[in-house]
């Protein structure tokens, strides 16, 4: 009785705190808005079941409400097919005080701050239906932490900007995260070897994490960043008998980052690595511990007009690369983004997938492995 | 030879005219007179939020269906509506805030702008703007 008590006097104050600061409508205290992407994919990759399909690729929800005028909840809600837990259909469910442009300070669920490109992850702010395989793929840094986020952007001088973000959490381990309708794409290097190299006990460990971005921009046109993200991970083997074992890691990951615009034309570029090591330990298998080095990087030029947004991307991943037996796959994607209104996004694009496959494990032996993707998208945002 | 030239006239008039269909305003309290079409794009896409005396610009939009905002946004982001909804849209997935607050009338955007010392808004060329300031704009 008297808990309840208590939390009703609570929310009486938290009503009334609220009521007293109502923000007197200088901006939208609630704003929601959405978009459901359909798609139809092709690849001749031989491992897939089947090599063309059509079908609902992802739908998402963002809500934001500013009861008021310095502190803002936001949650952002995307279903998958490849959905196989609730919580992740909450990509970001936050609260964030507004100190002053240059401190803020947020906690919950939030798409890891570090590089820009984690963005694309939604399908209206990508012109390409695919995202570069370091985002894809999970190694470099996940798709969302828990936890609480310092971030902040400082003004020192007219045309330049200093920007930072600092993140310390929880992140589920999961690697690999599949999009589109041919469970292809975040696949690229291990798919043809290993089939999906996530057990569901990787999908369901959480580990904690820290993450540091800084940047600075010029003219709002030339943006550069510094990103590092350092955390308690797993490493995952199997015993003679085929059993999986695994073994507490660390791991740490750094990327920089570079956004041009000049007129329509937008060119992004990123570069990453980093390292996870097994906890040192004596062990028959082992030896002294198990080391996965990670690179990723990618380059693109987008045209980036009202209606036609043409690009070119070159990216590469190594993210399986364990004591150095590695899986380089790198990829060319050409397409077009067409927007006609804001409503209706369509993209076409093509996709080469050159990688390297392990045909023989015990002998490692290699072959290049290079296959074809194509896609058509059709995103509705409202 | 006289035609030409007639016609081109009217045709750059009629171009000058649809180029004023619509007035920039602030607060009286502002001191502010003038302003370049960038600096203008750049306050109503929140790109700059601070007036250069350190008060917070607070932009107000018209409605997307208005055609004075259509005017505006092609004249001063030199992008359709479509495109600057694209934009906020890639800002509010971003988190970094939220677009304008948005109002129907040109009356409710004079009545906004009064009363906050930091707004900036348009109004067609022809609405009344007591108690608030016109101030010019140069590309």
């Amino acid at each position: 009785m008297k808990t309840r008590i208590l939390l009703l006097t609570l929310g009486s104050v938290l009503f009334l705190w609220l009521n007293s600061k109502a923000q007197d409508e200088t901006e939208r205290n609630v704003h929601v808005t959405g978009y459901i992407n359909a798609v139809g994919e092709y690849s001749d990759c031989i491992n897939l079941k089947k090599d063309w399909a059509v079908g609902l690729s992802e739908v998402g929800l963002l809500t934001s409400y500013k009861p008021v005028e310095d502190l803002e909840f936001k949650t952002t809600l995307v279903y998958t097919h490849y959905t196989f837990h609730v919580s992740q259909i909450f990509i970001e469910a936050f609260a964030q005080y507004n100190f002053r442009e240059e401190l803020k300070l947020g906690v919950g669920r939030f798409l890891t701050p570090l590089s820009p490109v984690n963005l694309y992850f939604y399908a209206p702010l990508n012109p390409s239906g695919v995202v570069p395989m370091l985002v894809s793929h999970h190694f470099l840094f996940p798709q969302t932490i828990s936890g609480i986020h310092l971030h902040g952007l400082a003004s020192l001088a007219k045309g330049f900007k200093l920007g930072y973000n600092f993140a310390l959490g929880t992140y589920p381990y999961i690697n690999h995260l599949e999009s589109g309708v041919l469970s292809i794409q975040a696949q690229e290097d291990s798919y043809p070897s290993f089939g999906y190299y996530d057990t569901e006990k990787d999908k369901i460990n959480k580990y904690m994490c820290g993450t540091a971005r800084v940047y600075v921009i010029f003219n709002n046109a030339f943006t550069i960043g510094a990103n590092y993200f350092k955390a308690d991970a797993q490493q995952v083997t199997q015993d003679s008998l085929g059993a999986f074992i695994y073994y507490p890691s660390t791991k740490y990951t750094y990327g920089f980052d570079a956004h041009l615009q000049v007129g329509d034309i937008k060119i992004n570029g990123e570069y990453w690595g980093g390292q996870q090591q097994t906890t040192p330990k004596t062990d028959a298998l082992l030896g002294e511990h198990i080391e996965n080095n990670y690179t990723g990087y990618y380059g693109e030029i987008i045209w980036d007009s009202e209606v036609y947004k043409p690009f070119i991307r070159y990216d590469f991943i190594e993210d399986v690369n364990v004591n150095k037996v590695g899986l380089p796959t790198a990829a060319a994607t050409v397409g077009i983004a067409i927007r006609p209104r804001f409503e209706t996004l369509l993209k076409l694009e093509y996709k080469r997938v050159m990688g390297r496959q392990i045909t023989n494990i015990g002998n490692r032996e290699w072959k290049d492995y290079n296959y074809n993707y194509a896609q058509v998208s059709l995103v509705v945002s409202f | 030879m006289k035609r030409l030239i007639l016609f081109s006239v009217l045709v750059g008039l009629s171009l000058t005219i649809q180029a004023q269909t619509f007035k920039i305003i602030v607060n009286p309290d502002n001191q502010i007179t003038t302003i370049s079409a960038k600096d203008a794009s750049d306050y109503f896409l929140k790109k700059e939020t601070k007036w250069a005396n350190g008060k917070t610009v607070v932009p107000v939009d018209l409605s997307a269906k208005s055609s004075v905002r259509e005017d505006f946004s092609t004249t001063i982001h030199g992008k359709s509506v479509a495109a600057i909804k694209s934009y906020w849209q890639q800002f509010v997935f971003a988190g970094k805030g939220t677009p304008p607050i948005e109002k129907a009338t040109d009356a409710e955007v004079v009545d906004f702008v009064k009363k906050n010392p930091g707004a900036i808004g348009y109004i067609s060329a022809s609405a009344n703007v007591s108690g608030v300031k016109v101030i010019t704009f140069n590309n």
